[in-house]
């Protein structure tokens, strides 16, 4: 069979992409904690070679960390800062949610390709990588990690064999319960949390902004990643039409005529921009991508103008 | 291609309407959005110019309007010209002279009929129609009607037989068929080789086309037309009188064998001249007795007139009449057994109430008187008592309401004569009795068969009646004595005569049958009178029939049909037959609309087999 991945990967299998590609990495905005060996720069300052500033000696500081020949230059006593290397948590969470296999590309499907690109890439800078679904399956366990790059594959098929389906009964609480599904080290260590959703179940500003201030108050860094699809953002005037929910199933009948589309248009906007709106009130990096969009275009140009990637 | 009702076109109409009723009523076309709400409350579009949708063309609509267009073609009775039903009925002419066999390449004249009327099958499309009257002894019609096919193995079955043909009744019978098909014109064609007296052209003709196809040979044929076999005086020898006709416009010579049972006793040449007939006496052993056949040799065209036979039994002796009576030798009755010539009477009187022992007779007269105990062998009862026992009526009068036309009784009696004369019984006949002439309520001649002989009737007074001055009392009297002595003899009968067989009594729930010549077997049936009932053309064959019981195959009669001195035996052909039997028919008048093939079955029928299409969809939906 061939995978989602591999049509998509075609360009991150080598190629002027894939290199551009693995040389970026993820813009952190929260400091991770000091902990395991990684390649990000502490949050904390902690004895190590890395030699950060001077400051002013003050009582209690470690007399080793003294830098003597400062004083001997300047007849203050200077202590030398280092920092410390951490290992950093990347927690992917992908709707896989009914609304999201619509579309052509369908969303569930450029959700995926998006969430290996941006896995792959984690676990190549030596990264801790968790994988999770919104709704989550019910006979799924808790979280593990991936880390290393000879997971990829294993990322890929944790992608590969998943399937859309099922409805969010509340986006809040899912979001808000997404870090509790990983270890207590990595929640502590402000990891990045990547949404990827359509964001069809928070109709309301309420209920998305109940789920990530859940995540901003625990201490994650948060980017959404609202997808997309170009039939929502320019629907045709179907006229006399019975209007199916994806999810609920739930029927709708309506004249679908250009003034309706005018009007749906206008609240689609409006809705983006609420939605937009409450990412920014609490520093959520927020990303708008139609499934259309190419996705080396997405991750090179999109997500680094976005400020997630670099 | 034409429509013969092109204004129901206009169901056509039917087609925008099924749009139109899909347009207005019907689903709407669904579509799965991601999610509900941003559509939800939308205000209808102000401008009121909302985009209704065509309906889609589903299975659904495509087949109710494919239905529909069908019906309204259908009824606008699409037609594509046709080429005009033809009715041919077909005469074949089964009589025996069309067992010839004179034509060349063919076993029998018949035998070229059926292939002619093979070869006029044909040419004809299978919606034509065909009819085929056989014409035989009876008009018999084979084939009412039919398709070709049909009538082609009808054709192949038909026989020919050995009577005269119905010429008349069969070319009626073919007409009225032929006019009964009013959109397929008939004609009647005649297949025959015209050895058939011409009928009478009916007045005003015969209303159809009528055509003859002659088959015929060459005709040159010889005929045994008679066979008499008499003793020259009371027990002399026997002599057969023979009589040879010569049908061939040729002086010929043909071989003359006699055969008395199966030994041939005498064999000679003949010779006759050109058309004429040849008569001879040949002497018989003595003693000869039972079957006597002359046969002619060499082949000619009909073989069927070829032999003759008659059975001859007590040649030797002269017919012993006993008669008893109350006036002695001095009756017209008397008088009327002395006149002839080979009949040895014996006169007794008898006192109705004596009990005697009959001298042996071979028939028994009783003249005025019946005794309650009856001698055995034939009986001729004249003047009975009407208070003779045997004559209680038994039989409802409703069953017998009229005589015979013809019975052997009265050949060459003057019946008015006889009808004059008044009945001595009471009305009604007896069980056992048939009326030959009279009425029921007046009775003048009956037979029939009593305790196993066979009895004659003349139920009237010669005396008062006048009727012994007349010639008719003793030619009656010597019927009497000729048929009752038959009646325990052979009958000799022509093809087509259908006879009447007294047989003995049957026990109850016995069943006959008849053996034909051929071999074959039919159940036949017998009246209530004990009468053997041939179906009609029965003895359309010439040879040896038996009648035998059904459960046994006990004889209980035979008789032989023989062609004799029938005018089928003259075989030759008649050129101007076929000039005098055909007829051009009445010119026909155009017809008004010219035959069509007509689609509208055909396209109703797809019509219906769309719409059971169409409720399967319909049934089948989500």
């Amino acid at each position: 069979m061939m995978s989602f991945l591999r049509r998509g990967g075609a360009r991150d299998a080598g190629g002027a992409a894939v290199g551009l590609l693995a040389r970026l990495g993820f813009v952190r905005r929260v400091r991770t904690a000091a902990g395991m060996g990684g390649e990000h720069r502490g949050r904390s300052r902690a004895p190590s070679l890395d030699f950060v500033d001077f400051r002013q000696y003050r009582p209690g500081d470690d007399p080793r960390r003294v830098d003597w020949n400062a004083y001997a230059r300047l007849g203050t006593l200077q202590v030398r800062l280092t920092e410390s290397q951490e290992r950093q948590h990347l927690l992917l969470a992908v709707d896989r949610s009914a609304s999201m296999a619509w579309g052509t590309p369908d969303k569930f499907q450029y959700a995926r390709q998006v969430a290996a690109a941006l896995g792959s890439l984690a676990l190549s800078k030596a990264e801790s990588v968790y994988l999770a679904w919104l709704p989550e399956p019910a006979e799924h366990g808790p979280t593990r990690p991936l880390s290393g790059r000879e997971r990829v594959p294993e990322l890929r098929r944790l992608l590969d064999e998943a399937q859309a389906g099922g409805q969010i009964d509340s986006f809040g609480a899912a979001l808000g319960g997404l870090l509790a599904r990983v270890p207590a080290r990595a929640r502590g260590s402000a990891p990045l949390v990547v949404v990827l959703s359509d964001l069809l179940a928070a109709p309301d500003r309420a209920a998305l902004a109940d789920g990530l201030d859940a995540l901003v108050y625990q201490g994650a860094d948060v980017v959404l990643m609202h997808l997309l699809s170009p039939r929502e953002l320019e629907p045709e005037a179907l006229g006399e039409t019975e209007l199916e929910d994806a999810e609920s199933g739930e029927l709708l009948p309506l004249d679908v005529s250009p003034g309706v589309v005018a009007q749906y248009r206008q609240r689609l906007a409006a809705w983006l921009a609420d939605v937009e709106g409450a990412c920014l009130a609490r520093g959520v990096r927020y990303v708008r991508a139609r499934t259309d969009r190419p996705l080396d275009a997405l991750l090179l140009e999109d997500l680094r103008h976005a400020g997630v990637l670099r | 291609m034409t429509l013969l009702a092109p204004a129901l076109l206009g169901a056509l109409v039917a087609l925008p309407i099924i749009y139109l009723i899909h347009f207005l009523r019907g689903r709407r076309e669904r579509a799965t959005v991601p999610a509900l709400f941003l559509w939800a409350d939308l205000a209808p579009d102000p401008t009121g110019r909302g985009k209704r949708r065509l309906p889609p063309l589903s299975p659904l609509l495509l087949l109710q309007l494919l239905a529909a267009a069908l019906m309204a073609v259908a009824l606008a009775r699409p037609a594509t010209p046709a080429d005009p039903r033809q009715h041919l009925v077909l005469v074949l002419d089964a009589s025996a002279s069309m067992q010839a066999v004179d034509v060349p390449d063919v076993a029998t004249r018949f035998e070229a009929a059926r292939a002619r009327a093979l070869d006029l099958l044909g040419p004809l499309a299978p919606r034509d129609i065909v009819s085929v009257v056989r014409d035989g002894a009876e008009v018999g019609l084979v084939a009412d009607r039919v398709s070709p096919e049909w009538a082609r193995q009808v054709v192949a079955d038909v026989q020919p037989g050995a009577a005269e043909n119905r010429l008349g009744d069969a070319l009626a019978l073919a007409a009225l068929l032929a006019a009964s098909e009013p959109e397929a014109p008939g004609r009647v064609v005649l297949i025959s080789d015209g050895v058939a007296a011409v009928p009478p052209m009916p007045t005003g003709g015969y209303g159809v086309p009528v055509a003859v196809e002659t088959v015929t040979g060459v005709g040159r044929n010889q005929a045994l037309t008679s066979l008499q076999v008499r003793a020259e005086r009371p027990g002399g020898p026997l002599r057969a009188f023979v009589e040879i006709a010569n049908y061939d416009d040729r002086a010929v010579r043909v071989l003359l064998r006699l055969f008395v049972g199966d030994a041939e006793v005498d064999s000679r040449a003949v010779n006759l001249p050109p058309l004429e007939r040849a008569r001879l006496t040949v002497a018989l052993p003595a003693g000869s007795a039972g079957r006597i056949a002359a046969q002619l040799g060499g082949r000619d065209a009909l073989p069927l007139d070829d032999r003759v036979e008659v059975a001859v039994a007590n040649t030797a002796a002269r017919s012993q009449v006993l008669l008893v009576s109350a006036d002695g030798t001095e009756g017209p009755v008397h008088r009327a057994l002395g006149a002839m010539p080979t009949t040895d009477v014996l006169a007794v009187t008898l006192p109705p109430d004596t009990n005697v022992v009959y001298p042996p007779a071979d028939v028994t007269v009783f003249d005025g008187l019946l005794p309650d105990a009856l001698p055995p062998g034939p009986l001729l009862l004249v003047r009975p008592p009407a208070s003779a026992r045997l004559f209680a009526p038994s039989a409802p009068a409703q069953q017998v309401d009229t005589a015979r036309d013809y019975h052997p009784l009265l050949d060459g009696v003057d019946q008015d004569a006889l009808r004059s004369a008044p009945s001595l019984l009471p009305s009604g006949t007896p069980g056992w009795a048939r009326l030959v002439l009279g009425t029921v309520q007046q009775p003048l001649v009956m037979d029939g068969w009593l305790d196993g002989r066979p009895v004659a009737v003349l139920a009237f007074d010669p005396t008062r009646s006048g009727m012994e001055r007349s010639l008719a009392f003793p030619l009656l009297v010597s019927n009497a004595l000729v048929y009752l002595q038959q009646q325990v003899q052979d009958p000799q009968l022509q093809p087509g005569q259908v006879p009447t067989l007294p047989i003995a009594p049957l026990p109850p729930g016995a069943s006959v049958a008849l053996l034909l010549p051929e071999g074959a077997r039919r159940a036949v049936q017998v009246s209530p009178l004990g009468d053997v009932v041939l179906p009609p053309a029965a003895t359309d064959a010439v040879g040896r029939y038996q009648v035998v019981n059904a459960a046994d195959d006990r004889l209980l009669r035979q008789f032989s049909v023989q062609l004799g001195d029938s005018a089928e035996s003259d075989t030759r052909p008649r050129p101007d037959f076929a000039a005098a039997v055909q007829s051009p028919g009445p010119l026909l008048a155009a017809a008004e609309t010219p035959p069509v093939d007509e689609w509208w079955r055909v396209l109703a029928g797809a019509a219906l087999a769309v719409l059971a299409s169409e409720w399967l969809v319909f049934a089948r939906r989500p």
